[in-house]
């Protein structure tokens, strides 16, 4: 059994005491507006996997390879950029919030567990200086700098993304457990096919993978409005 | 038939108590008379496109200065109609760049963009500030033709925005909207809307939690304007230095109105004085 597929199980697990269970990135409105349903959750997962998903696996990419590099100057500055770029391609307050909450607990959590010289330097930047971190950023840096694996790393983070949605729903949604498993189940194909398309995505824009950031796109205004409008609700479950 | 590659360079200076507009270049199909100055200095420039919309493989550009202290309010004298796509052509391309100097103030509120059935189309717009510049920027989505039945028909609409701050990012849009391959009615997207809007609101310098009392301010207004029967209102502070207000609507007479309340608020937030709307919109 391999020590790396158990430690990327545990990053990857909803019980990590990140707080991700208490965001729905926006589901919440939606599903209080009438808009997603149990019947239209999977279409919506699918396209939202599409959109965000492939972004966060980029991004989550770009820092799995960061690890590769030293830890200096222009390394913690290229790894600031990542993290003020995401930040700009989320134009909703919540959304950005959450993934930056869940960003800076997961880093400091795997630093605490491995102090590699990437994980002890991107959690002391966190602590000290205020640098933002976003949770696929901080995801991809640790599945970097503990060699688990740059796929293996990135589709860890796409199920727990997807689980987590799934599981919000459930709490939102007359969507039972099954239900939620046979919709995740089927989604698998989604997931691989993100792997490999944001792979050969990367791969193209060498040796300049930070070009690439200048053309990712998503295209996702009601959801971004349903986060927006989150705050508005008079009783939520969910911080986001 | 030729490519148009039309040009227009606009600097606006401070003189005085006044704002002047210079016109650096201009080459068909874009076109400014001349500005007309509004009651509080600032400059009103209308652009306007002579050859009444943009045409499968135009090549646009547009750059516009705004120095120190000076004050610019540009719109267009109609939407910007994206007419089919030409085979053989690129696709077309509005390409503009916008810098606004320390304590310099810009409205940019072009009419709305309308692209016609199988238009291909790329906009790409970069906005930087330097300190104690301001920027209200919208822009305007039509799903196509309505009254000539088409929505979401076109091929390709690419959007792409940078606004930074003295060069920090502080907004990076990229949409990729092409509905036969990603249906506009996800709900991830329009949902059952057929108009977008988008309020960039910035001024670099007040503090993060003055932006977040503004957005609450304007928060309550978009939950006066929401009438999810018509339309949806959202407001969020971006990372730093500003914020952006949202609307998906079914109809556009309901984007132009909320626009307008959300502009003239935002602006005696800001600025302590009225936003002085072109006449067209009044």
């Amino acid at each position: 059994m391999s020590l790396y597929l158990l430690q990327l199980l545990q990053l990857a697990d909803s019980a990590l005491p990140i707080g991700s269970a208490a965001h729905s990135f926006g589901l919440e409105m939606l599903a209080s507006s009438d808009l997603l349903t149990p019947l239209t959750m999977e279409l919506f997962l699918r396209d939202y996997l599409g959109e965000t998903g492939r972004v966060e696996a980029i991004f989550c990419r770009l820092a799995y390879q960061l690890a590769d590099r030293p830890v200096d100057a222009a390394g913690l500055d290229y790894w600031r950029a990542l993290n003020q770029t995401l930040s700009a391609c989320k134009p909703a307050r919540e959304s950005r919030s959450a993934s930056l909450t869940l960003g800076r607990r997961f880093l400091h959590l795997v630093a605490s567990l491995e102090p590699t010289p990437w994980l002890a330097a991107t959690a002391a930047l966190a602590t000290n200086s205020g640098n933002s971190v976003h949770h696929s950023l901080a995801f991809g840096l640790a599945g970097g700098a503990l060699a688990l694996g740059e796929s293996a790393t990135v589709a860890a983070y796409l199920q727990q993304l997807l689980t987590g949605l799934l599981a919000a729903s459930q709490r939102l949604l007359p969507l039972g457990q099954s239900q939620a498993m046979q919709i995740a189940w089927r989604l698998k194909p989604t997931l691989t096919g993100l792997l490999e398309q944001t792979q050969g995505e990367i791969a193209q824009a060498l040796p300049s993978p930070s070009a690439l950031l200048a053309e990712v796109s998503t295209v996702q205004p009601l959801l971004e409005l349903a986060s927006m409008r989150h705050a508005t609700l008079t009783t939520r479950l969910f911080i986001s | 038939m030729a490519l148009s590659n039309g040009r227009l360079d606009l600097h606006f200076l401070q003189q005085a108590d006044r704002t002047q507009l210079k016109v650096r270049v201009q080459t068909p199909p874009l076109r400014v008379i001349r500005a007309f100055p509004l009651p509080d200095g600032a400059a009103l420039a209308h652009l306007h496109n002579v050859s009444g919309g943009v045409l499968g493989g135009d090549q646009l550009s547009l750059t516009v200065q705004v120095d120190p202290g000076a004050q610019a309010q540009i719109t267009t004298t109609g939407a910007t109609r994206v007419y089919r796509h030409r085979a053989g052509y690129p696709a077309a391309q509005q390409w503009t760049q916008i810098t606004i100097g320390a304590g310099g103030l810009l409205e940019y509120l072009p009419d709305a963009l309308i692209p016609f059935a199988q238009a291909r189309f790329c906009q790409q717009t970069v906005i930087d500030l330097a300190d104690g510049a301001g920027l209200f920027y919208w822009e305007v989505l039509a799903p196509g033709r309505v009254a000539a039945g088409e929505r979401f028909a076109y091929e390709q609409v690419q959007i792409k925005l940078d606004i930074t701050a003295a060069g920090e990012p502080l907004l990076l849009e990229r949409a990729l909207l092409e509905p036969k391959l990603r249906p506009a009615h996800s709900l991830l997207r329009w949902g059952p809307y057929s108009y977008a809007a988008t309020l960039y609101v910035l001024q670099v310098g007040p503090t993060q939690a003055a932006w977040l009392q503004l957005e609450a301010t304007l928060a309550q207004l978009a939950d006066q304007l929401t009438d999810p029967a018509v339309i949806l209102w959202g407001v969020s502070t971006l990372t730093a230095h500003g914020l952006t207000v949202r609307a998906l609507s079914h109809t556009p007479q309901a984007i132009n109105y909320g626009l307008q309340h959300f502009w003239q608020l935002a602006k005696q937030q800001l600025y302590q004085r009225d936003a002085l709307a072109p006449r067209k919109l009044l």
